[in-house]
């Protein structure tokens, strides 16, 4: 399914966040969308799955208006990954992904549904988990829980807001992997707001840099992560070098410091 | 199109391959369980209360009492003053005392997932304070809506559900969130204590001393005409609410989430907390505020069995009846011929129970 954003305009009432936002995400795709703090990237997450209401411009999903569809519909084909979600009653972890069937269900859950979560929890690599108190994990794994409660939710489109940034190493290109599988051997377009640049550069097939609201960069990763691209954005002077075929980034000085230095 | 007709969570498996659906079913079985096991604990309860009470009747007699209502040409009836004291007595207080506490427990049950909020109880949005000061309107100053024997409790639920409509109208704004909500409740339930006060500061004696035992709470009014009125309600509000419990869920993991997943947040808070405050006006209004089960029987119904609504609803509304009817048993024969006011007994049994099993919960809940 494909994601079109055209001239998406947010602001809250006394600041405006989002302005001239264009997107286009073809099918199967992996838009990563990168930026400084306060950019903008999770309110523009948080328009595309419907929770914030864009003052001005249109987003299309799958060619549909987004604005035009009832929340039930949209939950059928998008699924959304928060940051961090927490429960303040117990939750099990499998009753958490069963949440994930909700779109798909009104009261009762099949067989059909309990096979499908206990599938998303085996995608994920958390069978382990499963009755363990959702409370109870470490942040990396309620992350995955999550993810698995959008993959019962079975989304032709992911929205990810931050997916690894509470994980170690090995998790981290663990989840990318399965992103990234499910958007190559299961046309599942994806889009993920990362923090880590080489992240981006080496899982996604776009990345989207903004800036202050609106879109600096948009392209193949190797076309936006450049050295000027990121200097201008985050005030940060890095080098980049390319292991097997995909660009890396070092950062080297923030200018901050650089300008403090040199006074 | 059909290849993305997501493969990843069809990959081949089957049922018995899974043990964690069948390790999730074994824990749905035990929620049923639990269901039953509390349903049998109110029948067994309700076949001793009939036999005890300050009157002497003996267990033949109570039985025969029932047993002539029910098949008056089979059995025998007893002495009027028996079969009265059976049939329009006993059995009606305790009926209502099941009612009511499933009343109070399920509206708390429903609550506190839609406000997100532990401490979250039928009494938030301020429904008690408000029945509180209607009564006490119409014990001191003789002021009503209602007449005859709706003098003071249509008062009572007037005022209690205008109270938590005002509250309601106010999360309409947009800054409502479930906390200020919430503080909104305490806010308006301070104001209507006060209003209430002072109206007792110039009460006559009497009239005060009225007023201070409708707020502790009896089921003095567990009768017949009662339940003509509470089980309407209930027939018509739980299987909504009940209905409505995999939205709950949703709501209870959070806002974003649950609008994510195609719940209308907005309107389903607001439509849970109408129905959610509408039975609690209507059952406190003849029982004055006896607020604890409301609180307290959802949270022990998660400890046992976790917290999916589409169980702890029913279950929670089943252990709430048993916990007030049980409750009010011990407080009519504990000191007999002296009935104690249902609301003290409830705490006093509750309390300790409920510090026991938070003290021996497992981590991971709340």
């Amino acid at each position: 399914m494909t994601v079109k954003v055209e001239q998406l305009e947010f602001s809250y009432p006394n600041a405006k966040i989002l302005d001239n936002i264009m997107l286009d995400v073809s099918m199967g795709e992996c838009l990563s969308i990168v930026g400084p703090n306060g950019a903008g990237k999770s309110t523009l997450v948080k328009c595309i799955i419907g929770l914030l209401l864009p003052q001005d411009g249109v987003i299309y999903i799958d060619g549909e208006e987004l604005s035009k569809m009832k929340s039930s519909e949209i939950a059928k084909k998008v699924g959304y990954v928060p940051q961090s979600q927490s429960s303040i009653f117990p939750v099990k972890v499998f009753e958490m992904v069963l949440l994930g069937r909700s779109p798909h269900i009104l009261w009762a859950s099949s067989e059909e549904d309990l096979l499908k979560v206990a599938s998303a929890i085996r995608f994920m690599n958390i069978e382990n988990l499963s009755m363990r108190q959702f409370n109870e994990l470490s942040g990396g794994q309620q992350q995955k829980v999550i993810i698995a409660r959008a993959l019962a939710q079975e989304p032709k489109i992911l929205l990810l807001d931050e997916p690894i940034s509470n994980l170690d190493i090995k998790h981290q290109s663990e989840v990318m992997e399965l992103v990234k599988e499910l958007s190559t051997e299961y046309k599942i377009t994806s889009i993920m707001v990362v923090h880590d640049l080489n992240i981006a550069s080496r899982y996604s097939d776009k990345v989207a840099m903004m800036h202050n609201g609106q879109i600096h960069a948009y392209g193949k990763p190797e076309e936006v992560l450049t050295e000027e691209n990121i200097s201008n954005v985050y005030g940060v002077d890095v080098e980049i070098g390319v292991i097997g075929g995909k660009s890396y980034i070092v950062p080297l000085k923030s200018r901050r410091n650089r300008a403090e230095t040199s006074a | 199109m059909e290849l993305n007709k997501i493969s990843y969570l069809n990959n081949g498996l089957k049922i018995p391959d899974l043990p964690q659906v069948v390790e999730y079913k074994k824990e749905t079985k035990r929620k049923v369980t639990f269901l039953i096991v509390v349903l049998v604990a109110i029948i067994l309860l309700g076949t001793v209360v009939v036999t005890i009470g300050p009157l002497e009747i003996s267990v033949k007699e109570a039985y025969q009492a029932i047993g002539n209502k029910m098949f008056p040409r089979l059995i025998e009836a007893p002495e009027d003053l028996v079969a009265n004291a059976v049939w329009l007595v006993r059995i009606p207080r305790f009926l209502a005392g099941v009612l009511i506490g499933c009343c109070l427990a399920i509206s708390g049950a429903v609550m506190q997932p839609v406000l997100r909020n532990p401490m979250a109880s039928p009494f938030t949005l301020g429904v008690s304070s408000g029945a509180g000061f209607g009564a006490t309107l119409t014990i001191i100053v003789g002021w009503s809506i209602g007449k005859g024997t709706w003098l003071v409790v249509g008062n009572a639920f007037i005022f209690s559900m205008a109270t938590s409509i005002v509250i309601l109208m106010q999360s309409k704004q947009k800054s409502m969130t479930p906390t200020t909500m919430i503080l909104t409740g305490v806010a308006i339930s301070y104001f209507f204590s006060a209003a209430t006060s002072l109206l007792q500061y110039f009460g006559e004696a009497m009239a005060t001393q009225g007023v201070v035992f409708w707020l502790m709470g009896s089921l003095a009014k567990g009768t017949w005409d009662t339940l003509k009125f509470i089980f309407p309600v209930f027939l018509v509000c739980v299987p909504y609410l009940t209905y409505k419990a995999r939205d709950l869920n949703l709501i209870g993991t959070g806002d974003d989430t649950a609008t994510a997943l195609g719940v209308n947040v907005k309107r389903t808070r607001i439509s849970l907390m109408i129905i959610a405050s509408f039975l609690t006006s209507a059952v406190i209004c003849f029982t004055g505020t006896i607020g604890f089960v409301g609180l307290v029987a959802p949270h022990i119904t998660r400890i046992i069995i976790g917290s999916d609504n589409r169980f702890v609803i029913p279950a929670s509304g089943l252990l709430g009846g048993f916990m007030l009817a049980f409750s009010d048993t011990i407080a009519m024969n504990i000191i007999s011929p002296v009935i104690l006011p249902v609301g003290i007994m409830t705490s006093f049994i509750g309390v300790p129970i409920f510090v026991y099993l938070i003290r021996r919960m497992k981590g991971g809940g709340y």
